[in-house]
This record gives C-alpha cells, structure tokens and sequence, in this order.
C-alpha cells in the first residue's frame, strides 16, 4: 500500500490530518484542470477551493475502489464549473483572457492563446471531454462518468468538439 | 488540418497553463483547519436540521391530537391539490 492509499484509509476513519494531506497533495492538478476548462485564474482558484470543501463534505461517499481520487475531484469540480455555468454567475469573459494573458506573460509562443481562444469558444458540454480525452487521457468509460453521460455521447461529443477546433483553427491561420 | 495536428497543438497549449500556480494555495495547517471548520459546520447544520425536524413532528401531532378532523381536512384538500396541479401541468404539455 503507497503512501496516499494509506493516508485515504486513515483519511476515511476520520483522520483530519491525513484528509488534508490527501486535499493538498491534489491541489495544484485540481487547480491546473479547472483553469483549463474557466480559462480564467480567480474563478480556477475560487473553484479549487469550493471543490475542496465539497470533497471534505461527501468524503465518506467517496469509494476508493471506484475512482482514483483525482478523478473524483475532477468529477466534483466539473459539477460545480456545470452549476455555476448554468447559474451564469461568472460571466466575466472579457477579462479572461487578460487575465491568464498576464499570468503567463513570460511565455515566448502565443499559439496556446489561439489555441485556448477557440477552445473557450466550445460549449461546456464539449470543452470538458475534449480537455479529459485529448489532455489527459482519460478513457471515454472514466469521462462518460465524470459528465454523467453515456459513453455513445461522449464520443459525439468529442467529435463536434474536434471539428469545431479545426475549424476555428484553420480560419486562425488563414 | 487533420485531427491530429489539432489534438497536438491543443495538448501542447494547454500544457502551458501548468506553469500557472495557484497564489493562494493552502498550506497543510491551513488545510487541517479548513477540515475541522467544514466538519463543524456539517454537524451543525445537521442538529439544526434535527431540531426543526423535531419541532415540525411535534407541531403535527400535537395538531392531529387537537384538532382531528381539520388535520384531515388538510391532508385531504392538499392531496387534491397536488393532484390536480399534475393534471393540469400534463394537458399544459401536451398542448
């Protein structure tokens, strides 16, 4: 048994200690998946922390046999981007761009801009299986659950999503 | 542009968001007092809950020991209610 198998066990008896081990040591991959899906580093940060407190409160719903704890994390931080999308809430979109444009000043290539310019164009639905599939390589049975949606509609999905880019791609360059 | 062009470039661009760290991230005593806060909150929504729950309980059945007859009548009014609000949603739909 690793190191983070032992400190979920723990985690599980109620240990908080090892919970909060658990949470931080899946901070940043948290944090870095929802800046890529809001583009945005305030709304990220604020959502990181959201999905955290809801983590400690649903962690004995949480089946380690199930799910990686990452993965469940992104499921939970995907349902809340959802909500929070539906609840038009933070609609703040001019800034975005900006924003993370200034976070990340020092890089020297501005194709990530184009790139993640037309991918803030998708809708929701198609920008987070696009970004779990083509990103980080989760298998459509693990985003089907994630996006609680069949797996048939994961790769259509997927699909529209990719021509989309392409499109959007193609006209950048033209 | 085939699709593979695509998913590179798009890996490639959003690997860049990596270098991005979160400025208000956590330490672990902070973290552990986060747990403990959540978890007393938790409980205490969870008695608040109990104690309007109990209070509601007592409510209807100190009604229903006093005044029988016009708890059924309330019961029976709402059931009717209720009812008859999903009949007239469902013809609404159809039409």
């Amino acid at each position: 048994m690793d190191e983070t198998e032992e400190r979920i066990k723990r985690a599980k008896k109620g240990d908080d200690e090892a919970l909060a081990a658990v949470l931080l040591e899946q901070y940043d991959f948290v944090y870095h998946y929802l800046l890529k899906l809001t583009m945005h580093p305030a709304v990220a940060e604020d959502m990181t922390q959201e999905t955290m407190i809801r983590a400690i409160e649903r962690f004995k719903q949480y089946n380690p046999k199930k799910a990686k704890v990452s993965t469940w994390l992104i499921q939970i931080g995907t349902n809340l981007w959802t909500d929070e999308k539906r609840k038009e809430k933070r609609a703040k979109k001019f800034t975005n761009q900006h924003q993370l444009e200034w976070e990340l000043r020092h890089h020297s290539s501005d194709d990530w801009l184009i790139v993640t310019s037309a991918l803030e164009k998708l809708k929701e639905i198609h920008r987070v299986p696009v970004i779990l599939k083509h990103y980080y390589g989760y298998s459509y049975e693990d985003i089907a659950a994630i996006c609680k949606v069949p797996i048939g509609t994961v790769k259509s999905r997927l699909n529209i999503a990719l021509k989309c880019l392409r499109e959007e791609l193609s006209n950048e360059g033209q | 542009m085939k699709d593979n062009e695509v998913k590179e470039r798009l890996k490639q661009s959003l690997s860049v968001m990596e270098e991005s760290s979160p400025g208000d991230k956590p330490t672990l005593n902070e973290m552990v007092t986060q747990v403990k806060q959540t978890r007393q909150k938790q409980k205490k929504e969870l008695y608040i809950f109990f104690i309007i729950a109990l209070i509601f309980i007592t409510g209807i059945i100190l009604f229903i020991a006093s005044e029988p007859l016009v708890f059924i009548v309330f019961q029976a009014a709402a059931t009717i209610l209720g009812i008859g609000f999903l009949i007239v949603e469902r013809r609404l739909q159809h039409e």
